[in-house]
C-alpha cells in the first residue's frame, strides 16, 4: 500500500514514518508532501491508499487540501497528524470527511489504534 | 483577554509530554533561579489569534537547540544542518502552541512556527514581540530553555 505523508515539516514527515515503522507499517511505500497543494496534486499522481496530513501549511492547509479532494469526489481515505487536537477541529475534520485526527506529541501506539481499521 | 486561561502547571505538563514524544527526554523545571539563556540564543514562535491573541515562545541557546534536533533526529549535533535545526525548533513551538491553544476558551488560529536569532537575549525578529504574561524556565540535559506566553494588543476583531 502507499501512504502519503504531508506536513511543511521535513522533520515531522520523517518523525511520522519512523512512527509508522514503529507502529508496524514499515511495508508501505511512502511519498511526501510539503503542503496541501502538493499533496492534493500527489494524490491525483501517487493514487496514495492513505494520506496523512498535517493541519496548518503554508499554501494550502491540510483541511482547504481534504475539502478539495471531497470536492472532487476522491474518497482516498484520510487523517490529520496536527498540533491541534481540540473537539472542535476534530468535530471539523469529520464534518469534512477525515477518517482520524492524530494530535502531536502522538505514540506508536496511538497510529496503530487509528491506521489498523485503514490499513489493517 | 489580556491574560491567556492557562496556568504554568498547564506549561510543565505539555512541555513534560512534547519533550518525551519528540525529543526522547524530559525537558524538567528548573527548579531554583532560572540559567541565563545564552548570548547566542534562538527563538521559535507560533501565533495565536482568537479572543486571547498572542504568541507560544520557545528561547534557548543555539547549542541547546542543535542538541535537541540531534536527539530528535537519532544523531550527532555536529551532523545536524542549521536548517533541520530551525525545522525542529519551529516543531516543538508548533506542538506546544498547539497545545496551548487547546487550552483557550472560543475558536483561534494557530499561526505557522517561526524561527529567528536572538542574540545576547534580545530578540532580532522584525514584528512586535508582545508582552510577557506567563514564562516557564525548563532545563533539558542542564541547558536552559524558556517557554513565554506573549499577549498581543486586541484587535477589532478580538477586542
Amino acid at each position: 500500500m502507499k501512504i502519503l505523508v504531508a506536513d511543511d515539516s521535513r522533520v515531522m514527515r520523517q518523525i511520522v514514518i519512523r512512527t509508522l515503522r514503529q507502529a508496524g507499517y514499515d511495508g508501505h511505500d511512502v511519498v511526501e508532501a510539503e503542503n496541501g497543494r502538493e499533496a492534493l496534486d500527489k494524490v491525483a499522481s501517487e493514487a496514495p491508499d492513505l494520506v496523512l496530513s498535517d493541519w496548518n501549511m503554508p499554501e494550502m492547509t491540510g483541511i482547504e487540501c481534504l475539502r478539495a479532494l471531497r470536492a472532487s469526489g476522491s474518497a482516498v481515505p484520510f487523517g490529520f497528524v496536527t498540533s491541534e487536537g481540540s473537539d472542535e477541529m476534530r468535530a471539523i475534520a469529520q464534518k469534512d470527511g477525515a477518517l482520524f485526527l492524530i494530535a502531536k506529541p502522538f505514540t506508536p501506539e496511538a497510529f496503530e489504534a487509528v491506521l489498523s481499521p485503514v490499513l489493517g | 483577554m489580556s491574560a491567556p486561561t492557562v496556568s504554568v502547571t498547564d506549561v510543565l505538563g505539555i512541555a513534560s509530554d512534547v519533550w518525551q514524544a519528540l525529543v526522547g527526554d524530559a525537558a524538567l523545571p528548573s527548579g531554583g533561579p532560572p540559567q541565563a539563556i545564552p548570548a547566542d540564543a534562538v527563538r521559535a514562535w507560533v501565533g495565536i489569534d482568537g479572543p486571547w491573541r498572542g504568541r507560544v515562545q520557545l528561547l534557548c541557546g543555539r547549542a541547546t537547540a542543535a542538541q535537541m534536533a540531534a536527539a530528535v533526529l537519532g544523531c550527532e549535533s555536529d551532523q545536524v544542518a542549521a536548517e533541520d535545526v530551525d525545522d525542529v525548533l519551529g516543531e516543538l513551538a508548533n506542538v506546544v502552541g498547539g497545545a496551548v491553544k487547546s487550552l483557550l476558551p472560543g475558536s483561534a488560529a494557530l499561526g505557522l512556527p517561526r524561527v529567528e536569532s536572538a542574540g545576547g537575549g534580545e530578540v532580532h525578529g522584525s514584528e512586535p514581540d508582545g508582552r510577557a504574561v506567563l514564562r516557564v524556565d525548563l532545563v533539558w540535559r542542564d541547558q536552559p530553555v524558556a517557554i513565554t506566553l506573549r499577549a498581543l494588543p486586541p484587535t477589532p476583531d478580538h477586542p
